[in-house]
């Protein structure tokens, strides 16, 4: 069993002083100091980054970390697009499995607002399929696809989708490192400008700039006096990179997979979840989460959504993204599988402050990359 | 080119890559053509009811974005409506 000992993120955000290294260095000391531990007890790193080749031209970022934290240990990229940083956690886990008595460091960090707008789209589009690019569709574009064939199969309308950007940032507003700390309204969603109908810029994660950490460990000495959770459970699934070749294009299919193979894992039920962060890179992505994960029924999520049953509020079991989610705590690409983690991390030992669920016991994290082509889902316990 | 089929989904862009930049708004569609393969291209020369879920096109061919002076033209499938 491996256990996370630790969590630390930078604010996420336009950073404009931070470079892609600056991020790194920082999410990496800052963890280290909170835990007082040194490099030399870190027998590798896993970290995850999707555009350091495009934003900062670099590639080998193994050898910046080598060269930032002063080590010539193993370190290990994962890329999945938009769930790099849930594929370093997850190798990280299946690393400590087969190698007893070692603590890793799991890094996430990207550098999105060095560029333009148009050049972050076009950077962004590299995970949707080759056709997908040409035709000018745009990441943003394939989501928009997908949300109107589910408001249309299952009768609902952009009010639905709002109400989840409406919830991720009230309670982004109890996230000190949040990129978005403030309310919006079902009508500022409505009345914010199309990026891709009927996708709007509310309904829309930002691009932000930010870095996570967590330290993972099966050594039990280093588990000792420490707040940890244990991961019970961490699965990855894929799925086509084109929608065009999908079954379906009102679910993910490979959310399901790895949820329900999560679940089999960890040996415990849906209704066990306490917390859970959900990859709502666009409002319609969480509805598809909820469903595909197998909480609500397929075509029920836009009527739950509007009755914001997974809110702080809502007085009900299964609080959902109380990080504030992608859209209003901000999505550094590669950062934030880490950071749905280090949420649920937070929950779990009573660290969330503000945010705090009582007596969470389960939670769940759930990454995507790109338009579904890879999800990663990890259940922890305490 | 002259193949019909059916929108399974569309959306217009307002946000583009530099190569699209200049041509927002533009709608894209995702088709089933009537031979069961599924394509996407932009539609172009329709009005609002032609551009909806279970809406027939037939693709046709047509220029593909801004290239540079130097660079040769791009050709590519499109869609309008058929009617």
């Amino acid at each position: 069993m491996s256990s996370i000992i630790g969590y630390y993120s930078t604010p996420f955000g336009e950073l404009w002083d931070k470079s892609l290294d600056d991020l790194f260095l920082e999410a990496a000391t800052g963890i280290m100091n909170d835990l007082q531990i040194e490099m030399k007890q870190i027998d590798a790193i896993f970290f995850g980054n999707m555009l350091g080749g495009v934003v900062e031209k670099q590639l080998l970022l193994s050898a910046h970390l080598s060269e930032l934290l002063d080590v010539n240990i193993p370190i290990y990229r994962t890329e999945a697009a938009c769930a790099s940083g849930g594929m370093a956690f997850h190798s990280a886990h299946e690393y400590l499995k087969s190698n007893p008595n070692k603590t890793v460091l799991v890094l996430g960090a990207e550098k999105m607002t060095d560029i333009t707008a148009s050049e972050i789209t076009e950077a962004l589009a590299t995970a949707a399929s080759h056709k997908e690019q040409s035709v000018g569709l745009t990441f943003p574009g394939v989501y928009a696809l997908m949300a109107q064939v589910y408001l249309n199969k299952y009768g609902y309308s952009e009010e639905h989708l709002a109400a989840i950007s409406v919830k991720n940032h009230a309670h982004g507003v109890l996230n000190d490192k949040a990129h978005f700390r403030r309310y919006v309204t079902i009508d500022n969603v409505l009345e914010s400008p199309y990026v891709a109908y009927p996708l709007k810029v509310l309904d829309s994660s930002p691009i932000s700039d930010g870095a996570t950490a967590l330290v993972m460990t099966n050594d039990s000495q280093m588990i000792q006096n420490r707040k940890s959770v244990i991961v019970l459970a961490s699965e990855t699934a894929t799925d086509t990179i084109s929608i065009a070749k999908r079954k379906r294009l009102d679910e993910v299919e490979s959310t399901k997979v790895a949820g329900n193979n999560a679940f089999l894992k960890a040996k415990i039920k849906r209704s066990d979840i306490n917390v859970m962060e959900v990859h709502d890179c666009f409002s319609i992505a969480e509805i598809l989460a909820l469903e595909d994960l197998g909480f609500w029924k397929k075509g029920q999520g836009g009527a739950l959504a509007q009755e914001m049953v997974t809110h702080r509020d809502s007085g009900n079991n299964t609080i959902v993204n109380t990080s504030g989610g992608l859209k209003a705590a901000g999505h550094p690409v590669g950062s934030t599988g880490i950071k749905q983690i280090g949420e649920v991390y937070l929950q779990l030992t009573r660290q969330a402050q503000e945010r705090q669920v009582k007596n969470a016991s389960y939670g769940l994290a759930h990454n995507v990359g790109g338009s579904g082509g890879v999800a990663v889902v990890s259940i922890l316990g305490i | 080119m002259g193949k019909n089929g059916t929108i399974i989904s569309w959306t217009e862009i307002n946000v583009a890559p530099p190569q699209y930049s200049s041509k927002t708004p533009y709608t894209v569609v995702l088709v089933k053509l009537d031979d069961s393969s599924n394509i996407y291209g932009q539609m172009v020369d329709f009005e609002k009811k032609d551009r909806e879920i279970g809406k027939k096109v037939r693709s046709i061919l047509r220029r593909n974005g801004d290239v540079g002076p130097e660079d040769v033209l791009e050709y590519t499938v499109k869609f309008v409506p058929l009617l």
